[in-house]
């Protein structure tokens, strides 16, 4: 009882004064797993009309319970949606502070995959008090099977290996209530598979940043405090939350879909322990980008590993080995003498020094990074 | 007000500690070094108050909603000021609505959202407004790519308080009627966006499609 009384109380101070990570907001979630059931982006819908004879695809309505128990009768495209903010529940559903399924959202790309989870500051010695058990990578958390399935984890199995276990059920019991079901569970479920591979696009997630939140509603009088003004600070969180109307949701540029030889071929380097991961791994982690090694061209790897080789994080900054300073980026050849003229979100005009990629090297990105002097 | 409320718990804490470190601390030593100490995490001590005072504004909406094409204004859209709270969790953060209020436009396509400051027990965060409007046959905003908040940042949310047009796109086909409906309705009561859900309901009707379930208590 004392140690669960810690546990909460260190949780407690930590989500009052900063957070952990930054991946998205739940809205942000939600709405990119809309994207992905809509018809002119996703096969589903035909999949449900075309091949299981469910006539109204993904509008069809089913009943199920939510996170809190409470009866609720929506559609197949909302139960996906519903999925990608349930991932981050806490024990009570949502409005929950401790919200701990958030400790198994990492996945670095570069490690064995049993070594690969979130690992920092002793938390997981608090997560290990309290569940009996380490984190683990997001990987495994929503692919290898009974990962999530332990007393301790009130907050439910939604993996992939229950969302097949669901769709089973829901195609072959015999009332409509618990096909119903089983069908809303099914895609709550595939739902919040699909927010850990979302998480994964999040470099934050891929390179093992525990990184002070910047909570964007402090009040006007609350005092900047030198170094704490990187509370103010907007993040790839930030950014996408008060612009969600304007992200590129639609996969409609070359290279946007992955590439379907990910799942053909799942894993380049088998990693002995996992020879029976589901192909689905593929969209997460090929093992193809390995340390020592260049960037791979992105085609061939995985969402993880894409976004750790590609991206830098304030708090691993040049600490992976790629990018590098060095060798990946143009920082030798910089012409200091003429900075970029860029306007800021606050309307103001800056002139500044940005680091990118050489020719041939990594993603296309024209802001690696800021010169800061 | 938030910021008054906030600094009057902040003394009702600190007042009696530093009585107390006063009143019964031995050495001088000790008294400076706990003063000091609860110097240093009063900034702590004042978000977790800011974030917890169960006391929140909900901002004004007002402007005018226009065809694209025609410019003419619509009337009877339906528009919603929905306000989240974010909540600061383990997983980042989280926003969920807390409230909403609604209003139909008029004849000369305008609206009118008040400002409401109220107490809420049991909710944290600070609940900011998006608008969300909806006309059967139009693109929905800001969903739909189509539409348009005019002077306002396309990357951003329209201010509150600002006097805003929205334009919104006539749809053509009856796939794009269909897309158009691929939005999470906010999860607040239905008699917060009575006349938003009726009109939705309407559009899934003209389409030939079940619309969405009003719990039985709620209707």
């Amino acid at each position: 009882m004392r140690k669960k009384l810690i546990f909460f109380l260190v949780l407690l101070i930590g989500v009052a004064a900063y957070n952990l990570l930054c991946a998205y907001d739940g809205v942000v979630h939600m709405k990119i797993d809309e994207y992905a059931a809509k018809p002119e982006v996703s096969q589903l819908d035909s999949v449900l009309k075309n091949q299981l004879g469910i006539e109204l695809g993904i509008e069809t309505k089913l009943e199920g319970n939510d996170a809190e128990g409470k009866e609720i009768n929506q559609k197949i495209w909302e139960w996906l949606a519903y999925g990608g903010e349930a991932e981050d529940y806490g024990f009570k559903g949502r409005n929950d502070y401790p919200s701990t399924r958030a400790f198994n959202h990492f996945h670095d790309p570069l490690k064995d995959w049993n070594e690969a989870g979130f690992d920092k500051f002793g938390f997981n010695q608090l997560y290990h008090d309290h569940y009996g058990r380490s984190p683990v990578s997001s990987l495994l958390w929503g692919l290898d099977p009974d990962r999530q399935n332990f007393a301790q984890n009130s907050t439910g199995d939604w993996s992939w290996g229950k969302a097949r276990e669901y769709y089973y059920n829901a195609l072959t019991k015999k009332s409509d209530e618990e096909r119903n079901q089983n069908f809303a569970d099914c895609f709550r479920s595939l739902g919040q598979v699909l927010h850990l591979l979302q998480d994964a696009s999040v470099p934050l997630h891929t390179r093992n940043d525990l990184h002070i939140f910047p909570i964007d509603k402090l009040p006007d009088w609350f005092p900047d405090l030198g170094r704490l003004k990187v509370l103010r600070r907007w993040t790839f969180e930030t950014y996408t939350k008060k612009n969600i109307k304007h992200l590129d949701y639609t996969p409609d540029q070359p290279g946007d879909r992955p590439d379907p030889h990910l799942l053909e071929v799942p894993v380049l380097i088998q990693d002995p322990d996992y020879s029976n991961m589901v192909p689905v791994s593929g969209l997460f982690d090929r093992n193809a980008y390995n340390d020592p090694g260049p960037i791979p061209p992105s085609n061939i790897l995985g969402m993880a590993e894409y976004s750790n080789a590609n991206f830098l994080t304030l708090d691993t900054m040049w600490d992976y080995p790629h990018p590098n300073i060095d060798n990946d980026t143009n920082y030798l050849s910089i012409d200091w003498l003429h900075p970029e003229t860029v306007v800021a979100e606050n309307g103001k005009q800056y002139n500044r020094l940005y680091i990118k990629f050489k020719e041939g090297v990594g993603e296309d990105i024209a802001h690696l990074a800021a010169v800061d002097y | 007000m938030k910021g008054v409320l906030c600094l009057i718990i902040l003394l009702i804490i600190y007042i009696p500690i530093t009585y107390f470190i006063i009143k019964k601390g031995k050495k001088k030593v000790v008294k400076i070094i706990l003063i000091a100490l609860a110097l240093l995490f009063s900034p702590i001590i004042s978000l977790i108050i800011w974030f917890n005072i169960p006391y929140y504004y909900l901002a004004p909406f007002e402007g005018k909603v226009i065809d694209t094409d025609t410019r003419q204004p619509i009337e009877g859209a339906a528009v919603l000021a929905v306000y989240y709270k974010t909540v600061y969790t383990i997983a980042g953060s989280n926003s969920y609505p807390v409230d909403a209020q609604e209003t139909l436009t008029d004849k000369n396509g305008e609206f009118k959202i008040p400002e409401i400051t109220k107490w809420s027990w049991g909710q944290k965060g600070y609940p900011e407004g998006h608008i969300v409007i909806f006309k059967p046959g139009y693109g929905v905003f800001p969903d739909h790519r189509g539409t348009i908040a005019v002077g306002v940042d396309s990357g951003w949310w329209p201010p509150p308080g600002k006097y805003t047009v929205y334009e919104l796109p006539k749809l053509k086909t009856r796939e794009e009627r269909k897309d158009n409906l691929i939005f999470s309705r906010p999860d607040i009561p239905y008699k917060k966006m009575r006349n938003f859900i009726n009109l939705i309901n309407e559009e899934y009707s003209t389409l030939g499609l079940p619309g969405i379930s009003i719990p039985k208590k709620e209707r």
